[in-house]
């Protein structure tokens, strides 16, 4: 009995159409991937560290905190805030992770740790980078 | 009349060229993602302002507050610490600074209250407060102003 040929693009032509489609498949995911990372960072350059621990809690609030044009920008979980609102911006949730810009000067960051301590906040999770040898930044 | 269908011939689109376009499109969104990079997170404690009257001991003998202020401030543009040990100490050369300051102390028992001087970026606060993890401070606080 003749064995029927299998379906292909003829000799040494393998059948490029899977590979296309999971390879499309990663593109989508990693684009999508790409995308929520840096909404979520809000082009945030977050300061380095080499300890810190990677774990987050899901009902965190996430407090960005920048300097847009000298003027303090915040917002929490994505939605801008103005620094009187901030305690109760985050009131509910029961953890406030903190993401400031690495070039924002402390006194300028100062005021937002102030008024979340107002709110009852008695502690942050403060983001940064993971930095693969102990981080120092000379000047700014 | 009807042409007969060669077996060897290829049909259809060549899909190379877009399965090599595809491909680097693939490590670019990879390496993409790589360069981002996770987030740590380092906690950190919202101290309260104490009061006149907390910082007004009335007994000369009562023993000093355990917490020890951390500073970060600038001398000529360039990052130090001061508040652990005595004199300043450049942040570069914090750690080595620390470990031997706390060399026989727990380190784990200090308490840290850590702040800065104007014009100190909080880079060098987040470094500072990563040297103090490391040689093993557990408890920092990050000075907040008073009201």
């Amino acid at each position: 009995m003749r064995r029927r040929r299998h379906k292909s693009n003829g000799p040494g032509h393998p059948n490029l159409t899977p590979m296309i489609d999971v390879v499309m498949c990663l593109i989508v995911f990693y684009l999508l991937v790409g995308q929520l990372a840096s909404d979520q960072r809000s082009d945030l350059t977050l300061p380095r560290s080499a300890t810190g621990d990677e774990a987050q809690d899901a009902q965190a609030a996430f407090v960005n905190v920048r300097l847009d044009d000298d003027r303090l920008a915040l917002d929490v979980d994505g939605a801008p805030v103005p620094l009187a609102q901030l305690g109760r911006a985050v009131r509910a949730a029961p953890s406030v992770h903190l993401r400031a810009d690495a070039a924002l000067p402390y006194e300028r960051l100062s005021p937002v740790l102030g008024e979340l301590r107002r709110a009852g906040v008695r502690s942050v999770r403060v983001a940064t980078e993971q930095a693969t040898i102990a981080p120092f930044a000379g000047g700014s | 009349m009807r042409r007969a269908r060669d077996p060897k011939h290829v049909y259809g689109p060549n899909l190379a060229p877009m399965v090599d376009v595809v491909l680097v499109i693939l490590i670019f969104f990879m390496a993409s993602i790589v360069f981002v990079g996770p987030e740590w997170f380092l906690p950190a404690a919202i101290p309260g302002q104490r009061t006149q009257a907390e910082q007004e001991t009335p007994d000369p003998f009562a023993l000093p507050d355990p917490t020890l202020n951390v500073r970060v401030s600038l001398v000529d543009g360039a990052p130090v610490i001061s508040g652990l040990g005595a004199g300043r100490v450049a942040l570069e050369d914090f750690e080595p600074h620390a470990r031997a300051q706390l060399t026989g102390l727990d380190p784990s028992a200090i308490k840290v209250r850590l702040g800065a001087e104007t014009g100190v970026v909080w880079q060098h606060v987040v470094t500072a407060q990563d040297v103090l993890t490391r040689v093993g401070v557990r408890q920092i606080a990050l000075d907040t102003p008073s009201r």
